[in-house]
């Protein structure tokens, strides 16, 4: 029987990705799932985001879905290869697990000349330099630049977009990217921080 | 400078996917139809979602574990 698609993501970042596949794909159906009671993820440890990872599956397996994305860049980074490569052979052998970080990986190198690119994540994304490692197998040629964003989602799950001390934390994880590269010219920018560029970066830089 | 959304670059990937493993996309089903679940509050969660949704949407609590 025809199940969702499981869209699962920590917290509310996951949505804007969810939004994109339902403009994509608007005739299938999803169901999303934000563990938010445990949110965030991006500081806790690889054991845990396992955990709470593989639980969160197993859910989407309960509700019957045949296909579930990881629409979260630090569950895809932690928990992705030990769930496809341990737990799904036995907990269900015909059902699809997949993350966000390897389709962005594939493509990430085309958006720059300059072969420089920056990737802006939270820590734990960072820290796994799963960016790094799966890029360098398309795009080998490419430097990649990581800038750990610790604040942008707690300021954006808590409802702080609108505050002066987003504009802050804007402008300061943007300058400590390009100071480590001025070559930098593509900047990548995971699904819960998009919004925060679409509501704060842009009008800033249209007052400039 | 390109900014790059992520959103879009996985609806792509997927769209791939699903086109080249029918045998999973014959198992999803084609309504048009979502559904939305969070471990915590819900109606923070609808409040808070809707802004990265982009449009208001309805949830249910569920538990994990």
């Amino acid at each position: 029987m025809a199940a969702p698609i499981g869209v699962f993501d920590s917290g509310y970042g996951g949505l804007t990705i969810l939004k994109s596949l339902q403009k994509q794909l608007p005739q299938y159906d999803y169901i999303y799932l934000g563990d938010n009671a445990r949110a965030p993820y991006g500081t806790r440890s690889f054991e845990t985001v396992y955990e709470y990872t593989l639980e969160a599956v197993k859910w989407f397996f309960d509700q019957g879905c045949e296909l579930v994305i990881l629409a979260c860049n630090t569950a895809s980074a932690k928990a992705l290869r030990n769930i496809q490569q341990l737990d799904l052979p036995t907990l269900a052998p015909n059902k699809r697990v997949l993350g966000v970080i390897r389709p962005s990986s594939e493509v990430l190198g085309n958006y720059s000349v300059s072969k420089q690119v920056g990737i802006m994540g939270t820590s734990g994304t960072v820290q796994s330099e799963s960016y790094i490692i799966e890029m360098a197998k398309f795009f080998p040629e490419v430097k990649v630049f990581q800038q750990a964003c610790p604040m942008w989602v707690p300021i954006i799950e808590n409802g702080e977009f609108d505050a002066d001390g987003a504009d802050y934390f804007v402008k300061k994880y943007l300058d400590q990217l390009f100071s480590q590269s001025n070559q930098i010219d593509a900047v990548f920018w995971p699904a819960p921080i998009i919004l925060c560029w679409r509501l704060r970066l842009k009008p800033m830089r249209q007052q400039e | 400078m390109k900014f790059i959304s992520q959103g879009d670059i996985v609806a792509q990937s997927l769209a791939q996917y699903l086109e080249n493993h029918p045998e999973i996309a014959q198992k999803c089903s084609k309504n048009g139809q979502i559904s939305f679940f969070t471990t915590d509050n819900e109606q923070v969660f609808e409040q808070q979602g809707s802004l990265f949704f982009g449009q208001k949407i309805a949830a249910k609590h569920t538990d994990l574990a």
